[in-house]
This record gives C-alpha cells, sequence and structure tokens, in this order.
C-alpha cells in the first residue's frame, strides 16, 4: 500500500521535473542540428516572420523558401508566424531565455535594445565580403550600424510619403499636393468646404505617432538625440535656444493642425490602424504613409487607387522623411552563424526581392513596376531614422509630449522641453548619455 | 520500549512519510511555480537591474521603491486602478445578481437564456477587446452608429479616445465580460434557497423587495464574499483588456498600476523598478486576503 502511494506522488513529480527541465533545455536544442536518419547533419535555422498570413508577401516568401530548402538539402528553414504585436514581447523575452531564433523579422527601433542585450550578430564583414551589399544605400547600413559594427541587415524599406487622394484635392480646386508646412495648413478650409472632409491625418497615439514625430523634427532640422564623441549620445535642445525654438514650433504645428481643424479632432488619440482606415475610406485627404497602405486602400474598396498618389511629405526647414528600416536580427547565440548568414543573403538577393518586396525592397535596383514602388523608394535619400540608442523610455515620452499639445491643450514649449528632459534621463539610465 | 510501542512509533513514521509523499508534488510546483518567481521579483526589487545597462548593477536598497512613488504618473495610476477594480467589480456583481434571479424564474427558454449568457465569460479577452475597440469607433464603429441613429447622441464620439470616457468605456467592457461568471456561481447558490420559505413569507405578505432582503440576500452572503474576494484580485491585476483597447492612454488616462509594470519592465527595460512596483501590489493584495481572514474567522468565531 505504501509503496504504491509513494509511487502515486513520485510519478506526478517526477513528470513535473521532466516538463521544467524541458522548458529550460530547449535554448541547446533550437536552432540546430538533428541527425537525420541517413546520419548526415540536418541544420535547421528558426525564422520568426511577422507577415500578413495569407499576403502576398507571405505565399511568395514561403514559396522561396522552400526552393532554398531544396537548393540546400541539409538545411531545414522552421518558420513561425508572428505578428508584430507579439513578436516584440516574444523576442524580448526569449533573448533574456538566451533562447532568441536565428534570425527574425523586426523594427529599426528595437536595434538599440537588442544591441544593448548583446544579442545580435556582427555583420560586419559577411557585408564587406558580400558584392550584393553596394545595392543598398548607404544611409541605410548607417542607421543600422552602431560603434562601427553592422548590427542588422534590412529586410524591406517603409519610407513615408505624402500619400494624397488627388480626387479630393481636384474637387477642392487644388492641382497640386502641399510642398512646405504653410500651404499644407492653407488647405484646410477649402477641402472641408468642398469634401466635407478633413485635409490631413496623423496618428496621435501608439507606435506611428514617434514615427511620425521623427519625422516632423527632421524637418525642422532637429535630431532626437545627437551623437557625441565616444559613441554616446544628448539631446541638445536645453542647450541651444535656437534649437528648443524649432522644437517648439514642431509641437505648435500639431497644435494648429488641431485648432484649426486641419485634422480630425479625434486623430489625437488615433493609431495606425485608424489613420490608415480613415484615409482608405476616404474620410480625409493626406496622410503621410508607406507603401502598404495600397492594400489597405483596395481591401476597403472604398476610394480608387487610381487616384491616389506620392509625393515627398511637406517641408519645412529641411526636406525629410521618416525612413522605417525593417530589418532582419540575426541573433550571436546561433550555432551555425555562417548557414544564418547565407540564409539572410538569399533573402536580400534580387530574385528574392523581386518576388517579395516589390513596393518597398532595400536593393537599389528592384522597384516596383509601376509609379508607386518607385515614389516610395526615391525618398530614401531624405530619409531619417531613429537614433541607434534603446528606445523604449524615448518614445513613450514622445507620445506623452504629443498628448501633453493634443489631449491636455498643454503649452507646446512645456512639451518640448519635457521630451527634451525625458529623453535624456532615458539616455542616462541605459548608460547612454554623453556628459560633455 | 515494547514491541507495541515500537510498531505503533512506526506506522507513525510511515503514515508522516506518505503525507509527505502527498505533499511533495504540490510542494515542487509551489517552490518552482510560484516560490522561485515570487522571491526573484522580490529580490530584484532591491537591486539595480536595468536590461539595456547590465553594466550598472548592484544593491539599490530602497531606492527602486522611492522612483516609484516619486513617478509622477504613480497616483493617477493608483487611482485608476483603485477606479477600475471597485467599478467593474460593483458593476459586475450587481449585473450578476439581477440576471441570476431573473434566470431563476420560470420563463419560457431558460435553459436557453442560461447558456447564450455565457458566452462573453468563454469569448478570448484579445477577441473582445478588439470586436469591442472596432464597435466603439467613432468613424465606422456600429455602435457609435446605432447611437446617433437612436438619437442617444448627437454625433459619434471616441469613447476609448477620450480622456473622461476611456477607462470608463473599458471598464463597461469588462462588466461585460465578467458577469457571466457572477452569473452561474449565484443561479447555483439560488438552488438551495428554500422555495416554501419564500413562499410562506409571501404568503404572509412580504414584498418581493423584503423577500429578496430578508431570504435571499442572506442565502448568497458566503458565495457573494468569495465572488467579490476572488473578482477584487483579478481584476486590480488585470493587463489585458486595458493594454487590448487602450494601451493605458490617451494621455495616461486609463494607465492602471499593471500597465506601469509593463512599460517599465517590457519598454524601458528597469527590471528593478518593475520589480519593485510588483512587490507593492503584491503587498497591497496580502493586505487584502489578511483582512478578508480575519473578517471571515471573526464571522466564524462569531
Amino acid at each position: 500500500m505504501a509503496q504504491r502511494l509513494w509511487k502515486i506522488s513520485i510519478i506526478p513529480s517526477f513528470l513535473f521535473l521532466l516538463l521544467l527541465g524541458a522548458c529550460g533545455g530547449s535554448s541547446e536544442e533550437s536552432g540546430k542540428d538533428n541527425n537525420q536518419e541517413g546520419g548526415g547533419e540536418d541544420i535547421v535555422i528558426d525564422y520568426w516572420a511577422a507577415w500578413d498570413p495569407g499576403s502576398q508577401k507571405a505565399e511568395s516568401s514561403k514559396e522561396m523558401i522552400n526552393q532554398y530548402e531544396e537548393e540546400n538539402p541539409d538545411i531545414t528553414i522552421d518558420v513561425q508566424e508572428i505578428n508584430f504585436d507579439q513578436m516584440y514581447d516574444n523576442l524580448v523575452t526569449s533573448i533574456n531565455a538566451n533562447d532568441a531564433p536565428d534570425i527574425s523579422w523586426g523594427l529599426g527601433e528595437w536595434l538599440g535594445q537588442f544591441n544593448g542585450f548583446g544579442a545580435l550578430m556582427d555583420l560586419t564583414d559577411y557585408v564587406e565580403d558580400w558584392e550584393g551589399s553596394d545595392q543598398i544605400p548607404d544611409n541605410v547600413l548607417e542607421s543600422l550600424t552602431i560603434d562601427g559594427e553592422l548590427k542588422a541587415v534590412p529586410n524591406y524599406l517603409g519610407n513615408r510619403g505624402l500619400v494624397y487622394n488627388e480626387k479630393m484635392l481636384n474637387e477642392s480646386g487644388i492641382d497640386e499636393p502641399p510642398e512646405t508646412w504653410d500651404e499644407l495648413m492653407d488647405m484646410d478650409g477649402q477641402i472641408e468646404e468642398a469634401t466635407g472632409k478633413k485635409a490631413f491625418g496623423i496618428a496621435g497615439a501608439g507606435e506611428r505617432a514617434p514615427q511620425e514625430l521623427i519625422m516632423y523634427l527632421a524637418q525642422n532640422d532637429l535630431e532626437l538625440a545627437a551623437e557625441m564623441e565616444g559613441g554616446m549620445f544628448k539631446n541638445t535642445w536645453q542647450e541651444n535656444s535656437d534649437e528648443m525654438e524649432r522644437a517648439t514650433e514642431v509641437f505648435q504645428f500639431y497644435k494648429d493642425m488641431l485648432d484649426n481643424g486641419l485634422i480630425n479632432s479625434n486623430a489625437s488619440a488615433w493609431t495606425w490602424q485608424e489613420e490608415d482606415t480613415n484615409f482608405a475610406l476616404g474620410e480625409y485627404a493626406m496622410v503621410i504613409n508607406g507603401p502598404w497602405i495600397r492594400d489597405t486602400i483596395n481591401s476597403e474598396g472604398a476610394i480608387d487607387e487610381d487616384n491616389v498618389s506620392v509625393t515627398s511629405p511637406p517641408a519645412n526647414e529641411v526636406e525629410a522623411t521618416f525612413l522605417e528600416i525593417s530589418p532582419f536580427y540575426l541573433y550571436e547565440n546561433t550555432e551555425h552563424p555562417d548557414e544564418v548568414w547565407e540564409f539572410a543573403k538569399f533573402m536580400l538577393s534580387e530574385e528574392f526581392q523581386s518576388e517579395v518586396n516589390t513596393d518597398d525592397s532595400p536593393l537599389s535596383d528592384v522597384q516596383g513596376e509601376d509609379d508607386w514602388g518607385q515614389s516610395f523608394n526615391e525618398l530614401t535619400e531624405i530619409g531619417t531614422a531613429f537614433p541607434q540608442v534603446s528606445l523604449g523610455g524615448i518614445t513613450n515620452a514622445m507620445e506623452d509630449a504629443l498628448a501633453m499639445v493634443l489631449v491636455n491643450d498643454e503649452d507646446p514649449q512645456e512639451a518640448a522641453e519635457f521630451l527634451s528632459e525625458e529623453i535624456n534621463n532615458t539616455l542616462q539610465k541605459n548608460g547612454e548619455f554623453s556628459e560633455e | 520500549m515494547n514491541n507495541r510501542e515500537n510498531r505503533t512509533l512506526k506506522r507513525e513514521t510511515r503514515s508522516k512519510l506518505i503525507a509527505y509523499a502527498f505533499i511533495l508534488p504540490a510542494l515542487l510546483f509551489f517552490l518552482f511555480i510560484v516560490a522561485y518567481p515570487l522571491f526573484t521579483v522580490l529580490w530584484d526589487s532591491f537591486q539595480i537591474k536595468n536590461l539595456i545597462n547590465p553594466e550598472t548593477q548592484g544593491f539599490a536598497g530602497l531606492d527602486n521603491y522611492i522612483s516609484v512613488l516619486q513617478n509622477p504618473n504613480f497616483i493617477p495610476a493608483l487611482w485608476n486602478t483603485i477606479g477600475w477594480t471597485v467599478l467593474s467589480v460593483t458593476g459586475e456583481y450587481v449585473l450578476g445578481i439581477t440576471s441570476a434571479l431573473a434566470l431563476n424564474q420560470k420563463i419560457k427558454g431558460r435553459a436557453i437564456f442560461r447558456g447564450i449568457i455565457i458566452i462573453p465569460w468563454v469569448v478570448p479577452i484579445v477577441i473582445a477587446g478588439m470586436t469591442w475597440t472596432w464597435m466603439l469607433t467613432p468613424d465606422y464603429g456600429v455602435l457609435n452608429i446605432w447611437m446617433a441613429d437612436l438619437g442617444i447622441i448627437d454625433e459619434p464620439y471616441y469613447w476609448l479616445g477620450e480622456k473622461d470616457t476611456s477607462l470608463l468605456t473599458v471598464v463597461i467592457v469588462n462588466i461585460w465580460r465578467s458577469f457571466p461568471f457572477y452569473t452561474i456561481c449565484f443561479l447555483a447558490a439560488l438552488q438551495a434557497v428554500n422555495r416554501e420559505m419564500v413562499e410562506a413569507a409571501a404568503i404572509d405578505g412580504a414584498g418581493i423587495i423584503t423577500r429578496f432582503r430578508k431570504i435571499i440576500l442572506p442565502e448568497l452572503k458566503s458565495v457573494s464574499m468569495v465572488l467579490i474576494f476572488i473578482h477584487v484580485i483579478w481584476t486590480f491585476i488585470n493587463f489585458d483588456f486595458i493594454w487590448i483597447m487602450t494601451q493605458g492612454g490617451p494621455a495616461r488616462a486609463s494607465e492602471t498600476l499593471p500597465i506601469m509594470i509593463y512599460k517599465f519592465a517590457m519598454e524601458e527595460f528597469n527590471v528593478g523598478i518593475a520589480s519593485a512596483l510588483s512587490s507593492m501590489m503584491l503587498a497591497f493584495m496580502l493586505l487584502v486576503f489578511i483582512m478578508y481572514y480575519l473578517y471571515t474567522s471573526t464571522k466564524n468565531k462569531g
């Protein structure tokens, strides 16, 4: 009897310990070598992708990956589809558990964080030896370089352009899209009177809001955090009254757009979903957006794609746009860095990019057949990316600063001062602040 | 010591060993799944621990706790958490008990209604949150369109995008999702209420409210206490509904303490401060538990 009871209690305990062991031991197994029945070695590459399931990008990627596996019979690509909302949390968790995939999609904003974790491979030598690297614009590679080491390669570009509904503009008696902030600001009454719709759209919240804010700051010749000597960073607005004035002007611009009715009053809390959907539904005439908006326009079916065109965003001091680089991150913990790089190189090949990233390829030789892709690609040279620092606290502060003027109706200068201070506080906490 | 005493001792030792063997799996679960993470959080709350800046490490003393208390967003988030918890649990309780009383009546199609009412509770929170977000959107959300058509509102309103209504809107959605749990529990408890006593009270002239207050409600007291207690905990620490629907916005108007913890840990990677705030929440919940324990033990003694 006693023996039986012992067995009853020991078995679940043993199973529990086995479960714990299985959870903790995955890092040694994933990625990695499996013996084939024939005795050869099969390398498994863990690849986390964030494409939209069922999209053209997803389907053509899968076809190309199958082709790669056929050409490299000793390599298996284990693809995990994870959407962008979950990708960040999953990557952060897996990196800290020393169980990152071999290669993944990601956002450019995560570069500083992942580099701070020491999670990324140094790709400098690989890219130097790769003939295709000269097809990638210099500013794209620079944006992915930290302390002279290339820490990621571009997957696709999400250059932002002024996407405008030509039909609505024409109905309002406007022949050309605005080239400056002032021209944009003058269009509010004209468009609303003629069409009953708002002139412009912004995202006041979510991931898109800091991306738009950094663009407007760049158009006013401002940097979020300037790189100082020794590879450290600092926000310099507080030290330079001219810079603070220009930063204040950016927040004033946001406030004016809201107060003058250029944008929908709800746009202060819009995220990318509301911004994209409302434009695709014809609720307003112009938006700063990326190449993907074409899919949204076509899926909503409310406006005709032929009536929509792309040009440079309206400028102020200088011409600038947000250069969204969606990179491939290759992780330090891989057991097969050479094979993982070969796979990344395959995905950066002209053949792969022509099939998968027709409108948003980082390769200068791969451009969409129509004006749409080309219009966005031409904006790469005026693109500004986020500084290569850990951005979590900084993007939160950017959202807070926008909320100060758009939601709380606070003074634009206070918002600019708050943002400047918070950026430096965050840099200090993360050990990235320059005392210069 | 004679043989008989010896045998008794052996039997007692064996019984104890068997008891320990039964406890062992639960103890292992407790140690690895509960105690270890809990101890780690408490330990980290006294450490300088920033994942981005691993070079700066060491004992922080109470600095992390002070940082949390000095954070300008802490007090608003605390009030939001209290408001979110109190309003949610109150709403769930009222709706739960009302629907349970209604479904306890002999009405046509009662079984169908009892089945349908559980649906909100079985819908995954992500799906429910995203669907409600879509329905509440001012420009193309069905609820706004219906309310405007019915004349309840003059024009579509951004329920989740305005500071005054964002948290309240999520509270309503949370009540919608959670009240069926109360309904089912109350329905079960109502089956134990003595019908003859209720009928006798009615014959003696007790009105519907008196019958509810004097006979039914006392019978539901125990289940009410358990429901309120566990829902206060569940709601206080709830993260997903608010994150999915507002991410704590606009302008942090719906930010609660769990959202703050997430932002500290997963966006700023400051594990020390995130752990300090988590420990403070843990202490608060522990206090609630002790108060509940004292209340029930005093009541049982009485």
